[in-house]
């Protein structure tokens, strides 16, 4: 396991994998972890009980009211008629696609390829099927908006094929090289850095610059900042929301 | 609960602001409800929020189209219940442009899990 988790967050990992650990017969969390070095085949499941998806459609409300309200505007009075999204650490797919009924909602003429990605394979596989229960319908997504994009397919609601054309899941660790597809325009990267000690947080920072369109956006979680950890960022009010964008870029 | 129309329970409190309709009630539907209480001008102000274990597309579609402003399907969590209550209420403050205080109610016999 890669990552590299802040101090303080050691019990998350005790006991997140403390179940595991008594279904595989283990002693203790200390014997399992010793075993899964060997053991590849525990590897998936360790992802999984370690990274936290809990999410919600258009999450927080401010990040997509800047989005609206500023973000998308302020690329189309640029002249772009295309604009490429990164959620990166996108869970089961609710910001992805909350992005692609933002701008399908208030930005028609706009066309849009978004790239969801996260560490988990069970989470990606259910982003890309799209379908989600009635709780989850029920958390953050406007009614009038579930009948416009959902189709009902047994018990679960199934988001349009049109959108979910314009979204494409991967796999994919942000402690490697950043997915291909980029430059991107905007980029999610939404409490997922808050787990990361302050060397890797300056890692991730950086290497999403590096695919960051010019003048792009980054959205941090609401308890998140680039202060302090890289100060080639600079935090920009949008529609009173918090951006960050690259210092330069202004300049240019 | 004794089944008394949820119009003449609503009559008695005027202070109401949001109300919660389940869609399977004695008396009349929650969906009729909806109708009757579109149809009263002094009724325009309250927001009205469909909570039912009805969850077919094309239930909610009607119920929306009849006036309802959210629809929560069940099973839901009080913090469902609270995100869904408060951006309907935003649209509503919107609406009204001014305050107005006011209470929650809730008609029939829903229950959160």
């Amino acid at each position: 396991m890669p990552s590299r988790l802040e101090s303080g967050k050691e019990y998350l990992v005790e006991s997140r994998l403390a179940p595991l650990a008594r279904s595989a017969g283990s002693a203790d969390v200390d014997s399992y972890i010793r075993g899964l070095r060997t053991n590849v085949a525990h590897h998936d499941a360790v992802v999984d009980a370690l990274t936290t998806n809990e999410t919600s459609w258009f999450r927080d409300r401010a990040p997509f009211t800047a989005l609206k309200g500023s973000v998308l505007p302020d690329l189309i009075a640029k002249g772009r008629r295309h604009v490429k999204v990164w959620s990166a650490a996108c869970s089961t797919g609710q910001e992805a696609y909350s992005v692609a009924i933002t701008v399908a909602d208030d930005f028609p003429a706009l066309t849009l390829s978004i790239v969801g990605t996260d560490l988990s394979d069970r989470v990606v596989e259910r982003a890309r099927a799209g379908q989600y229960t009635q709780l989850e319908v029920n958390r953050g997504l406007p009614a009038a908006t579930l009948v416009k994009y959902f189709q009902r397919s047994g018990p679960t609601f199934e988001i349009a094929p049109r959108l979910r054309q314009q979204v494409t899941f991967r796999k994919h660790n942000l402690l490697d090289a950043p997915p291909v597809g980029g430059p991107y325009d905007v980029v999610f990267l939404r409490n997922v850095l808050i787990y990361f000690d302050v060397a890797t947080k300056r890692d991730v920072l950086r290497r999403v610059r590096s695919v960051l369109a010019p003048g792009g956006t980054l959205f941090l979680g609401a308890a998140e900042t680039t202060i302090g950890i890289d100060d080639a960022w600079e935090r920009v009010e949008a529609a009173g929301g918090s951006v960050y964008r690259l210092k330069e870029a202004k300049a240019a | 609960m004794t089944a008394v129309r949820p119009s003449i329970r609503l009559e008695a409190h005027p202070d109401v602001v949001l109300c919660c309709i389940d869609w399977n009630m004695p008396v009349m539907t929650g969906f009729e409800f909806v109708v009757e209480a579109r149809k009263r001008q002094e009724w325009r102000d309250i927001t009205l929020m469909m909570v039912t274990t009805e969850g077919e597309h094309d239930q909610i579609v009607r119920a929306l189209a009849a006036g309802a402003h959210e629809y929560v399907i069940k099973p839901f969590t009080p913090e469902i219940m609270l995100d869904k209550a408060r951006g309907s209420l935003a649209c509503w403050t919107r609406r009204c442009r001014h305050e107005r205080r006011g209470g929650l109610a809730s008609h029939g016999g829903w229950r959160g899990h």
